[in-house]
C-alpha cells in the first residue's frame, strides 16, 4: 500500500511514516512556548506541519486555532477550532479554544460560547480564563 | 503518479519544515520547554495518542499480512524473475481493473463499493462521518461558521472569507478534511487548495446539496445509519462528485498505463542485455 492509498483510507503520515504520540506531544509543546514567547508565526508554521502530519490531534488544531487568532485571522482560527471541536469535543481546553474563537468571528456565537465557557469554568486547568472571559462577557 | 508526488513533497516538505524549525529553536527553548510542558499538560492540550504510530502495529501487521499474501510469489525461488513480473502485472492489473468499475458503477449511479470500503476504514475517531462532494468536508465546516448565512453564495464572494481560504493552504485543508472524515479528498484539497477561492461557487453548491443532505437526515435520522449504504446506491451523484469519480478513474488509467509502460521497459532492457553478451561473445 503507497502513502496515498494509505491517507485515502484515513491513515495519517504520522502513523505511516512511524511518528509516535510522545515526538507529535514535544512538537506540539514547542509550538506552545513559541506562541508564549511571541514568535506566532513560527508557532503556525510548526502547528500546520503538526496538522498535517497527524490530522486527528485535536490539540495541535486548538493550538493553530490559537495562533491564527493571535495574527488577527479570525476565520482560520474559527475553522481550526471547529476541526478541534468535531475531533474532541468533550476536552476542556479544545472549548474552551471554540469557544474564543467563537467570540472573535462575527454572528451570533456569542451564545454558544458563554454556554461553552460555563460547561468549563470550573475546570481546574482552564476554568480560570473561561471565567475571566465569562466576567469580560458580562459587563 | 502526480499525486502520490504532490503527496510526497507536501509531506516531505512538512517534515523538513518541522525539523528545520525545531533546530533552530530547540537550543534556546529547551530550557523554557521544561517549564511549558507544566503548561502544556495544565492545558490538557496533550494528543491522545489517535493518529500517531503504535508500538505494536508493524509487527501485527506483518503477521496479519504473512497468512494470506496475494504477492507471496514474488518470494517464490522457482520463478524467474520474467514469470515475477508477468504475475505482478496481472495482479495488479486485476486490482485496478476491479478500482475502474468501481468507479463506473459509481458514475452510472449504482452503489459504489470503494466508497463504502473507503469510509469503513477510516479511523477511529469520534467524528460523525457523512458523505459529501468535492467541497463537502470544507461545507461543514462552513455551515458551522456561517450557521445564519442564508445566501451563502454571498458569503463565498465575500473577498475576506477569500483570503482566508488562501491563508489556510491546501495542506492545511487537506487535514482539515481527513480530519473532518474525507481523506479520500485529502490529495484533491492539497493540489486544489490555493485554487479554493476562486473555486468558490462550487464550495457554494456543495454548501446547498450539505443543507439539503442535512434537512433530509433530520427527518430520516433513525434509520439512516442501518440503510444509508443502499440508499445511496440509488441517488444521482452531484456534478462535483462526478467530477471526483472520473478524476480517480483517469488516475487509475494513468496508473495501468504507467505500469504496463514500465514492465515493458523492463523487460525490454533484459532483452537488450542479453542480446548485447551474446553479441560481444559472437
Amino acid at each position: 500500500m503507497n502513502v496515498i492509498e494509505a491517507i485515502e483510507q484515513g491513515r495519517t503520515l504520522a502513523d505511516i511514516q512511524g511518528i509516535p504520540h510522545e515526538i507529535g506531544d514535544a512538537i506540539a509543546c514547542l509550538a506552545e512556548a513559541e506562541l508564549e514567547a511571541g514568535r506566532v508565526e513560527t508557532a503556525r508554521a510548526i502547528l500546520e506541519g503538526l496538522v498535517v502530519t497527524n490530522h486527528e490531534d485535536a490539540g495541535a488544531w486548538a493550538l493553530l486555532s490559537q495562533a491564527h487568532r493571535r495574527l488577527g485571522r479570525p476565520l482560520e482560527a474559527r475553522f481550526c477550532a471547529e476541526v478541534a471541536a468535531t475531533l474532541s469535543p468533550m476536552d476542556p481546553f479544545v472549548r474552551l479554544t471554540h469557544a474564543e474563537s467563537l467570540l472573535v468571528t462575527q454572528g451570533d456565537g456569542r451564545k454558544e460560547a458563554c454556554s461553552e465557557l460555563r460547561a468549563i469554568a470550573e475546570d481546574p486547568d482552564v476554568g480560570e480564563r473561561a471565567r475571566v472571559l465569562l466576567a469580560a462577557l458580562s459587563q | 503518479m502526480d499525486r502520490s508526488s504532490a503527496v510526497r513533497t507536501a509531506a516531505g516538505a512538512a517534515a523538513r519544515g518541522l525539523a528545520e524549525l525545531a533546530i533552530e529553536t530547540i537550543a534556546p527553548q529547551l530550557a523554557k520547554s521544561a517549564k511549558t510542558t507544566k503548561a502544556k499538560t495544565s492545558k490538557s492540550t496533550k494528543s491522545s495518542g489517535a493518529g500517531y504510530a503504535k508500538k505494536t502495529s508493524a509487527a501485527s501487521s506483518k503477521a496479519s499480512s504473512k497468512s494470506a499474501d496475494p504477492l507471496a510469489f514474488l518470494s517464490d525461488p522457482k520463478l524467474s524473475i520474467e514469470d515475477k513480473l508477468m504475475r505482478l502485472l496481472a495482479h495488479l492489473d486485476g486490482q485496478y481493473e476491479e478500482q475502474m468499475k468501481q468507479h463506473m458503477d459509481a458514475l452510472a449511479g449504482k452503489t459504489s463499493s470503494a466508497k463504502t470500503t473507503s469510509k469503513s476504514t477510516s479511523g477511529s475517531s469520534a467524528t460523525t462521518k457523512k458523505k459529501g462532494g468535492l467541497f463537502g468536508a470544507l461545507a461543514s465546516v462552513v455551515t458551522k461558521v456561517f450557521p445564519g448565512a442564508g445566501p451563502i453564495v454571498d458569503v463565498l464572494k465575500d473577498k475576506t472569507f477569500q483570503a482566508a481560504l488562501k491563508k489556510l493552504g491546501g495542506p492545511v485543508l487537506a487535514a482539515g478534511a481527513s480530519a473532518l472524515g474525507f481523506p479520500a479528498l485529502a490529495p484533491a484539497l492539497m493540489k486544489l487548495g490555493p485554487q479554493l477561492a476562486s473555486g468558490a461557487i462550487d464550495l457554494a453548491k456543495a454548501i446547498e446539496a450539505e443543507t439539503k443532505s442535512s434537512s433530509a437526515s433530520a427527518s430520516t435520522s433513525s434509520s439512516a445509519s442501518t440503510s444509508s449504504s443502499a440508499a445511496s446506491g440509488k441517488t444521482e451523484l452531484s456534478s462535483s462528485e462526478q467530477q471526483m469519480e472520473l478524476m480517480k478513474l483517469q488516475q487509475l488509467q494513468a496508473k495501468q498505463k504507467e505500469m504496463f509502460s514500465m514492465v515493458s521497459a523492463i523487460l525490454r532492457m533484459r532483452h537488450e542485455t542479453r542480446s548485447t553478451v551474446i553479441g560481444n561473445i559472437r
